[in-house]
């Protein structure tokens, strides 16, 4: 067909219509022949490992208080379901990240505003910032639970401290990056500065933060979730880490599938809430 | 934002720069301040000596782990868990991404699942592993692995995906074999994306580490971090967390050093 197409200046009829439609035909039957087969082997991708599982651990083939099978697994999810664990402590996790995020997002976007209003005092301070951007910051976590003691403000803490790094960075980036056009026009227009920064700098910054939520939400939850691990007393990641520490392999696994599905229904969650503002912020 | 790419390429002569203020003395005075203020803080009895120590003891107890050799053990446990985690992850990264990409089918069987694996915190598996692997050096290096591996399948996948549709027709209806098209197309196609995620990845590796030795472990940095903040002993902790950072920057300038050598192969 595309031969065709090339060699000829004038729209020709098909030669034989019935070939191409049955060609056709016959790639849109291969087509759903090969999607079927995809979805065959998504479902067995997740139903034989369980099914190996299972089996390797009612054999003794696999040592159980290593990696508990399955049933012990669901059973243990059931019973959290019932008494309320699991939302107590997801939801505790989930409070946390957000917490931290809005808090990190806030200090951060506020300190580039500040060294972009005064490079001075920027030129002074992120040196200082850009050395503490170079150690992993989750590895602060049990220095904030020495400051701050178990629980909550010491996990808060470091989600804070994860956020307003990156936030920070980003923001100052994209305060810099801001048009120097754009700039000069609003001046231009007769702008005042208060304008200038609602109309022209700060919506930079908007576009940013919202294109790179889903990816902080995502950091937040990993910082709650280590923070948790080190001196958390609630949690999603202080139900991993205490099951690891009494042995209780079927509390580990429990906790992970946790993790997985709420992690999972917030990351599809802001996935929706993104293609929604990227519509949003086609127009900025 | 629109960007002007009609402008004749600025002149070589630039006008002369105003003189930058010079930041470094104030930079220091900062720096100064802060020492004082924290060494004032804790000696006045503010700050509390069971988590936060003077800066002097800090200092002191980091020459002390340092010059006695007491830390290389610990150095050399975080550096090669985190340095065969690297490696383990970015090769097993690279391959199933291009594998997913070249064999299509699989790509569209598993892709679901990665995407979804993508969107969850995957530290959380740390737990498990040191209890699959033991309390030893395996477990860190499964971490490590983990984190890495998922960096390195998403930073390949996308950069195998972004080589030039119209240059992979060309080259392929110019009869250029599979071999062919894999040294003079998707080859040097890959060496930004490589060197990025070679840079990513090592952050990754010591998080890895350090949260695996947070979890369980019995020597290691992050173990220190961890100990000392459970003993109570704020000059270890702090220092073992200085330790660190210093490593993770003299590793990352390394990576930096070597990126500026090979960004002069990226592909106009």
């Amino acid at each position: 067909m595309e031969a065709r197409v090339i060699t000829t200046s004038r729209p020709v009829p098909p030669a034989d219509p019935a070939v191409p439609a049955t060609e056709l035909a016959g790639l849109r039957r291969r087509e759903r022949i090969v999607t079927s087969l995809v979805w065959l082997c998504r479902a067995l991708v997740v139903v034989v490992p369980l099914a190996l599982w299972q089996y390797l651990s009612d054999e003794r083939i696999i040592p159980r208080f290593l990696f508990s099978s399955p049933e012990a697994v669901w059973e243990r999810l059931v019973e959290w379901t019932l008494d309320g664990t699991i939302l107590s402590n997801a939801s505790f996790t989930l409070m946390n990240a957000f917490l931290g995020y809005f808090l990190g997002l806030f200090i951060g976007v506020a300190l580039a505003v500040l060294f972009t209003v005064s490079p001075r005092l920027g030129g002074i301070f992120i040196p200082f910032l850009t050395m503490i951007n170079a150690i992993p910051r989750i590895a602060f976590a049990p220095l904030l639970v020495a400051w701050f003691g178990f629980g909550l403000a010491s996990n808060i803490a470091l989600v804070v401290l994860v956020i307003v790094f990156v936030n920070f960075f980003a923001a100052y980036g994209g305060l810099s990056a801001v048009d120097e056009g754009n700039l000069l026009w609003a001046k231009a227009l007769g702008a005042s500065q208060w304008q200038v920064w609602t109309t022209v700098r700060l919506p930079a910054i908007g576009v940013w933060v919202l294109s790179s939520l889903r990816m902080c939400i995502g950091l937040a939850l990993s910082a709650a979730i280590v923070s948790e691990f080190v001196g958390g007393a609630r949690g999603i990641g202080y139900l991993a880490s205490s099951s690891t520490n009494t042995f209780k392999s079927a509390g580990v696994y429990a906790a992970i599938t946790v993790t997985i599905v709420v992690a999972g229904l917030l990351d599809v969650f802001l996935r929706m809430a993104e293609r929604r503002m990227s519509q949003w912020s086609a127009h900025v | 934002m629109v960007t002007r790419t009609d402008e004749p390429p600025t002149p070589t002569a630039e006008p002369e720069v105003k003189r930058a203020p010079r930041n470094w003395p104030w930079q220091l005075l900062v720096f100064a301040a802060f020492v004082g203020v924290w060494h004032l803080g804790v000696h006045a009895g503010l700050l509390s000596r069971r988590s936060f120590a003077e800066p002097a003891q800090v200092f002191t107890w980091m020459w002390d782990w340092h010059s006695s050799g007491a830390s290389l053990p610990h150095l050399g446990f975080t550096l090669s868990a985190a340095g065969m985690g690297y490696l383990a992850g970015i090769v097993l990264g690279a391959s199933v991404a291009a594998l997913f990409v070249f064999v299509p089918f699989l790509g569209r069987v598993f892709n679901p699942f990665m995407a979804l694996v993508n969107g969850i915190p995957k530290i959380v598996l740390a737990p498990l592993l040191v209890l699959v692997f033991g309390l030893g050096l395996e477990s860190k290096v499964a971490t490590a692995a983990l984190l890495v591996f998922f960096a390195s399948f998403f930073n390949f996948s996308g950069g195998l995906r972004s080589v030039n549709r119209v240059l992979i027709d060309n080259t392929k209806s110019m009869g250029a074999s599979r071999s062919q098209m894999a040294t003079s197309l998707y080859l040097p196609a890959m060496v930004a994306w490589t060197i990025s995620t070679l840079r990513v990845g090592i952050a990754f590796a010591l998080l890895g580490v350090v949260v695996g030795e947070f979890v369980g472990a019995s020597e290691g940095i992050g173990w220190n971090i961890k100990l000392a903040g459970e003993l109570n002993q704020p000059e270890r902790l702090l220092g073992a967390l200085i330790t660190l950072g210093l490593v993770a920057a003299v590793v990352d300038r390394v990576l930096v050093v070597v990126e500026r050598r090979f960004s002069q192969w990226k592909l106009a």
